[in-house]
C-alpha cells in the first residue's frame, strides 16, 4: 500500500473535511441521477423512477455513512466529531453535568490532594544521588538500640574503614540567631564538611563547605535548608552574602540546600570546628552517617563496623565496652519521616479510593439513567447507518468528557485545598513542618491519568448499554417505556447497592477509629487533666541554683488565689521518661533490657497530679542532699521486679552516665543505693496508646534535671484563663530574664501529644470521606426510587384504583428501598470484616468486629435510606389514579 | 450473489473494479453495471459496497478521481486506474489464477 498517498488523503480528510464531505454527497446524488435516467430510459415515470432507484441504493444517508467509515483519519475525524458533539450534549442537559462533574470533581479532587502528600512522603525519594549506598550509623550497646557517636569514634571510623567513600557526622543544637534586628532560638546542626559530599546534594543556590572553614575563625558562615530559607527569608535569591549574627557571632549565608535535605530539625548547617568541639571518647553527640562504595555490600559494610568497633573496645574498655557499631540505611530518617505517619497516610489513601470509587458509580447510575432519554437517539441514528461501534465510541467520548471535566475541576480543587490540607497534617504531627510538598506536574498528571482511566473504565458499560437497541422496536413503540430499559434498572440497583456497601465499609472504618480514639483519651482520666497547668523552663546547671529557682518558683505560684499546690517533675505524662538500668540489691544482675523510666520529681508532685499511694509513703521535704536516698516505684515496676513481695524497705541502684550531662545532684549518685519507700498507681508517661511503663521516681532534691517542668494544680477549671495568666507574671518575677514555655492545661498539652493529633488527623479526613461517600449513596439511591416510582405511575394508579390505601403503597415502596438496603448493608459488613483488619494496628481497645460500631453504623444507614426514599415513596403515595391511567 | 461481506469476497470486489477500469475511465454506476457485464451478471455491486471500495482504492493510489460530464450530461465522478494500480492489477491477477488453478485443482482431487 502506498504511504504517501494514504497521508495525503489523510490530510485532504482532516484538513478540507467539508470540501470532501460535498463531494461524497455529489457523487453519490450523481449516482442516483444517473440511476433514475436508466430507470427513465427503461420505461418508468419520472416520480416511479426516483422511486425506484432510492430503493435499490438502499439510502443515500446510509451509503455516505459506509464510504466515511472506510476513509483515512475516519477515526480522528469521527472521535472529533463525538467531542464536539458530546460538549454540546453536555452543555445543553446543565443539570445532570453540573450534578455529574461536581460529584467526579469531589473524588477526583480527594485523592490528588491526598495523593500530592502521599507521594512527597511514600513515594519519592530524598534527593540524595544514590540514596542505596547511604547508612546512618549507630553506637549500640546492650541496652541501647541507636545512640550517638563520640568525635574520636567517628575519626576511627574515618581513617580504619575501606568500605566506605565518604563518612560525615553532624550534631544538631539550639542557636540564637539575629537576622535584621529579630531575634529568634532556632535550632542548627554543624556538620563536618563532606557532609553534602556524602549525601551527593548541591546546594540550590551558592556552594556547599570548603575544607578550611571547619579551622577555628574561619567557620563563620551558613547553609540554610529549603524550609528556613522559604520561612525565614521569602525564598529571596539575594541571601548570599548576608549576614546573621549566630549567638552573638556575625555569619555569613553562602549557601541553601535543595527542598527536603533535612537534618531532623536543624534549619540550618554550620561548620564543626573540632578545636571547639568536645572530643572525649565518652562524649556521644554526634550523629554519623556515611556512602560505602558501590562494590561494596551493607553486609561487607557491617562486617568491617565489627571489626572497628572490636578495636576500638580493645583499645580503649573504660570508654567502649561492650559497644558496636551498627550500620542501617539512612532511609528518610534524617527528614523525620516514620512508619506510623505513612501508615495513616496510606489508610487515607485507601478511604479516598473508596470516595472516588462511589462518585464514579454515581455517575454511571446518573448516565444509565439518562440512557433512556439516549435510546431514542441511539435507534435514529441505527436507522441512519450509523454502526454499533460507532454509537459506542461516541457514548464513550461523552463519558470520558465528562469524567475529565470532573477532573479538571477536581484537580484546581486539590490545588486550592492542598495547601490548607497539607497545613493539616503538619499541625497533626502527620508530616514534618520541614517538608515541601510539591504540587507539581507529577500530582497534576496523577490527577488526569485517574480521570481518563475512570472514564474509559466507568464509561464503558453504560455506553455498551445505552448503544443496545432495536430499531424495529425502537420505532415503532412510542410509550414510555424504552427497550432495555428494566435490564438497565437492574443494573442501577446493584450500582446503588454497591454504593451502600461502600459507605458501611468506610463508615465501619471510622467507627472503630473513633470507638478507639474515646479509649484513647479515657487512659488520661485518671489524672487532673483539666485542673493542671503546665510550664517549663531552665533551672540552673549547678545542683543548689536549680533547686533554689524551683522552689521559690513553686513558692511564688502557691499563693495565686485558685491554685492548690504546685510540683515540679522532669517529665510530666505524656512527655516519656529517660530510660535506665537499674540493679537491685540482693538480686543477682537483672537481664540486660531491664530498664525503666526515671522521672526526677518534688515531694507533692503526685498530689498535684491525682496520682494516689498504693503503699508507703509521698517523698517530703525531708527527702534532701543530707537525708538517706529513697525512691518512690510505679506499681508495674514493683509487679515487674517484686512480683508479689513489697517493695517497701528494698534497695535499687541506678546507673548514671558518667559524666551526668542531664542532671546535677546534691551529692555523687553513681553507684548509690536507693530505698524504696513507695509505691504509687501507674499513669501513661510516654503516650496515652501505650501500656503502662516501669517508672521510677527520685526526689528532685537529691538529683535535678537542667531543664524541669513546674506544674500547678487548681481549685477548679473555671478560672484557668486567669490564673494561668496570674501564673506567668508570677513567674517572670522568679528570675528577671528567665523564659518560661507557655503556661497550658495539661488537657491541651495531651491533646496536643503525637497521638491524639495523629488521631485526630485521620478521624477529621475519614470523617468527612465517610461523610460524603453516605451522602452520595443517599442521592443515587434517591434517584433509582424516583425513577422507580415513575416508571410504575400506572401500576401505583391501578393499586391505588383497586382499593389500595396511602398507607399501603408507601410501605409497598419503601420495602422496594429496605430490600435493596439490606443486601447491601450485609454485603457492605462482610467487606468491613475483610478490611478492617487492616487498620487493626490503629484500634485500640476495640475489635475489629465491635457490635456496637456495626449496629450504629446500620442504624445510621438505615435511617438514610428510609429518608432517602421518603420522598419519592409519598409522591408515589399520592398518585391520582385517574391521571395516572389516562396517560399514554 | 453479493459482493459486501468477508475478506475475500472484499478482496474480490477490489479485483473486479480494477479489472472494470482497466478498460477505460468510468463512474459509479458505470463500473457496476461493466462489472455485472464481465462477470456475466454473478456480481450486482450495490452502491453500500461499491463506494466504500472505490474511496479505499484511491486512498491507496491505485484509482484517480476527477469530475467530468456523463454520456447523459449529468455531473459525474470518473475514476481511472493509475499506473500503480494497474500494477497492483496485474499482481493480484497472477495470484488470483494461482489460487484458482491451486483450488480448482484440491475440488478435483477429493471428488
Amino acid at each position: 500500500m502506498s504511504v504517501p498517498s494514504r497521508v495525503s488523503s489523510l490530510l485532504r480528510n482532516l484538513l478540507r473535511a467539508r470540501r470532501v464531505e460535498q463531494d461524497l454527497d455529489d457523487e453519490v446524488r450523481s449516482y442516483a441521477d444517473m440511476l433514475t435516467d436508466e430507470k427513465r430510459a427503461g420505461g418508468l415515470g419520472e416520480e416511479e423512477a426516483r422511486r425506484a432507484a432510492l430503493v435499490e441504493i438502499q439510502g443515500l444517508e446510509q451509503v455516505k455513512e459506509q464510504v466515511r467509515e472506510t476513509r483515512a483519519g475516519t477515526v480522528l475525524e469521527q472521535i472529533w466529531r463525538d467531542i464536539t458533539y458530546g460538549v454540546r450534549v453536555l452543555l445543553k442537559h446543565r443539570g445532570f453535568t453540573a450534578a455529574a462533574v461536581a460529584t467526579l470533581a469531589l473524588g477526583i479532587g480527594a485523592n490528588t490532594a491526598i495523593f500530592s502528600i502521599v507521594d512527597t512522603i511514600v513515594f519519592r525519594p530524598l534527593p540524595y544521588a544514590n540514596p542505596e549506598r547511604l547508612v546512618k550509623i549507630w553506637g549500640t550497646t546492650s541496652s541501647t538500640q541507636r545512640a550517638d557517636v563520640s568525635w574520636p569514634d567517628f575519626d576511627d571510623i574515618q581513617r580504619q574503614s575501606r568500605s566506605f567513600e565518604r563518612v560525615a557526622a553532624d550534631d544538631g543544637m539550639g542557636f540564637d540567631v539575629e537576622y535584621k534586628g529579630a531575634r529568634k532560638s532556632v535550632s542548627g546542626a554543624m556538620v563536618t564538611t563532606e557532609w553534602l559530599t556524602t549525601l551527593g546534594v548541591r546546594p540550590l543556590i551558592g556552594s556547599a563547605f570548603r575544607p578550611e572553614e571547619s579551622r577555628h575563625g574561619q567557620d563563620e558562615v551558613v547553609i540554610l535548608t529549603h524550609s528556613y530559607w522559604r520561612r525565614g527569608f521569602a525564598s529571596d535569591s539575594n541571601v548570599l552574602g548576608q549576614v546573621l549574627l549566630v549567638d552573638g557571632r556575625p555569619h555569613t549565608i553562602v549557601g541553601v540546600l535543595p527542598p527536603n535535605v533535612l537534618r531532623y530539625g536543624s534549619d540550618f548547617l554550620k561548620p564543626l570546628v573540632l578545636s571547639d568541639y568536645p572530643t572525649e571518647r565518652g562524649h556521644r553527640d554526634l550523629d554519623v552517617f556515611a556512602r560505602f562504595r558501590p562494590d561494596v555490600t551493607l553486609a561487607e559494610a557491617q562486617a568491617e563496623l565489627d571489626t572497628i568497633a572490636a578495636r576500638l573496645e580493645r583499645d580503649y574498655p573504660e570508654t567502649n565496652k561492650g559497644r558496636r557499631l551498627v550500620a542501617e540505611p539512612l532511609g528518610k530518617s534524617y527528614a523525620s519521616l516514620d512508619r506510623a505517619a505513612i501508615y495513616g497516610l496510606e489508610l487515607m489513601l485507601g478511604a479516598v479510593g473508596v470516595v472516588l470509587l462511589i462518585a464514579c458509580v454515581n455517575v454511571v447510575s446518573l448516565v444509565m439513567a439518562r440512557g433512556v432519554t439516549r435510546a431514542r437517539e441511539c435507534v435514529v441514528r441505527t436507522a441512519l447507518g450509523a454502526s454499533r461501534g460507532r454509537l459506542v465510541r461516541q457514548m464513550l467520548v461523552e463519558n470520558v468528557l465528562l469524567f475529565l471535566a470532573g477532573g479538571a475541576l477536581g484537580i484546581l480543587a486539590a490545588r486550592w485545598s492542598a495547601d490548607s490540607l497539607i497545613a493539616l497534617a503538619v499541625a497533626s504531627g502527620y508530616i514534618p513542618e520541614r517538608i515541601f510538598v510539591a504540587i507539581d506536574g507529577r500530582v497534576f498528571a496523577f490527577g488526569l491519568i485517574v480521570s481518563a482511566l475512570a472514564g474509559l473504565l466507568f464509561g464503558l458499560a453504560p455506553a455498551l448499554e445505552a448503544s443496545r437497541v432495536d430499531v424495529n422496536v425502537g420505532l415503532r413503540d412510542s410509550g414510555p417505556t424504552v427497550p432495555g430499559s428494566r435490564r438497565r434498572t437492574r443494573v442501577r440497583r446493584v450500582l446503588i447497592a454497591s454504593e451502600l456497601a461502600l459507605s458501611v465499609v468506610l463508615l465501619v472504618g471510622f467507627g472503630l477509629l473513633i470507638r478507639s480514639f474515646v479509649r484513647v483519651q479515657a487512659n488520661a482520666t485518671s489524672l487532673a487533666v483539666d485542673t493542671v497547668l503546665e510550664t517549663s523552663a531552665e533551672g540552673g546547671r549547678s545542683f543548689e541554683t536549680a533547686v533554689n529557682f524551683w522552689r521559690r518558683a513553686m513558692e511564688s505560684v502557691r499563693t495565686i488565689p485558685g491554685v492548690t499546690t504546685a510540683a515540679v517533675t522532669s517529665r510530666p505524662p505524656v512527655h516519656g521518661a529517660r530510660q535506665k538500668r537499674i540493679a537491685i540489691a540482693g538480686r543477682a544482675s537483672l537481664p540486660a533490657d531491664a530498664e525503666v523510666g526515671d522521672i526526677l520529681v518534688s515531694a507533692n508532685y503526685f498530689r498535684t497530679l491525682g496520682i494516689t499511694l498504693v503503699a508507703g509513703r509521698f517523698f517530703t521535704e525531708a527527702d534532701n542532699g543530707a537525708a538517706p536516698a529513697v525512691a518512690i516505684v510505679s506499681e508495674t515496676l514493683a509487679r515487674r521486679y517484686f512480683s508479689s513481695e513489697s517493695p517497701i524497705g528494698r534497695r535499687l541502684r541506678v546507673d548514671e552516665e558518667d559524666p551526668m550531662m542531664c542532671c546535677t545532684a546534691a551529692s555523687p549518685v553513681t553507684g548509690v543505693w536507693r530505698e524504696i519507700v513507695g509505691v504509687v498507681r501507674d499513669i501513661r508517661q510516654s503516650s496515652l496508646e501505650e501500656q503502662p511503663a516501669a517508672t521510677l521516681y527520685r526526689p528532685y532534691s537529691q538529683i535535678v534535671e537542667h531543664d524541669m517542668y513546674l506544674m500547678v494544680r487548681m481549685g477548679s477549671a473555671n478560672d484557668a484563663a486567669r490564673i494561668a495568666k496570674d501564673v506567668s507574671a508570677r513567674l517572670a518575677l522568679v528570675a528577671p530574664g528567665q523564659e518560661w514555655a507557655n503556661v497550658l492545661p495539661l488537657r491541651q498539652v495531651i491533646d496536643g501529644s503525637e497521638t491524639i493529633r495523629r488521631r485526630r488527623f485521620v478521624l477529621t479526613l475519614l470523617g468527612f470521606f465517610a461523610a460524603v461517600a453516605v451522602a452520595l449513596a443517599a442521592v443515587g439511591l434517591y434517584g433509582l426510587m424516583a425513577y422507580f416510582v415513575a416508571e410504575r405511575r400506572r401500576e401505583i394508579g391501578i393499586r391505588i384504583a383497586l382499593g389500595a390505601s396511602q398507607d399501603a403503597v408507601l410501605k409497598h415502596v419503601l420495602n422496594e428501598a429496605l430490600r435493596l438496603a439490606a443486601v447491601s448493608l450485609v454485603l457492605g459488613g462482610l467487606s468491613a470484616q475483610l478490611l478492617t483488619k487492616s487498620i487493626a494496628v490503629m484500634l485500640f481497645g476495640v475489635s475489629s468486629t465491635d457490635v456496637l460500631t456495626y449496629a450504629s453504623v446500620w442504624t445510621l444507614l438505615a435511617g438514610v435510606v428510609l429518608l432517602a426514599s421518603y420522598f419519592p415513596a409519598r409522591r408515589a403515595a399520592r398518585v391520582d389514579p385517574i391521571v395516572a391511567l389516562r396517560e399514554p | 450473489m453479493a459482493a459486501s461481506k468477508g475478506g475475500l469476497l472484499q478482496g474480490t470486489l477490489d479485483l473486479l473494479i480494477l479489472r472494470a477500469l482497466s478498460l477505460g475511465p468510468n463512474h459509479g454506476l458505470g463500473i457496476a453495471r461493466r462489472v455485472a457485464q464481465i462477470t456475466q451478471g454473478t456480481f450486482d455491486v450495490k452502491p453500500g459496497s461499491l463506494f466504500p471500495a472505490l474511496h479505499r482504492l484511491e486512498e491507496q493510489g491505485w484509482l484517480a478521481a476527477e469530475w467530468g460530464e456523463s454520456e447523459n450530461r449529468r455531473k459525474a465522478k470518473y475514476y481511472r486506474l493509475t499506473a500503480t494500480g494497474q500494477k497492483h492489477l496485474d499482481h493480484e491477477t497472477e495470484s488470483w489464477k494461482r489460487i484458482a488453478s491451486a483450488i480448482a485443482s484440491a475440488i478435483a482431487a477429493t471428488s
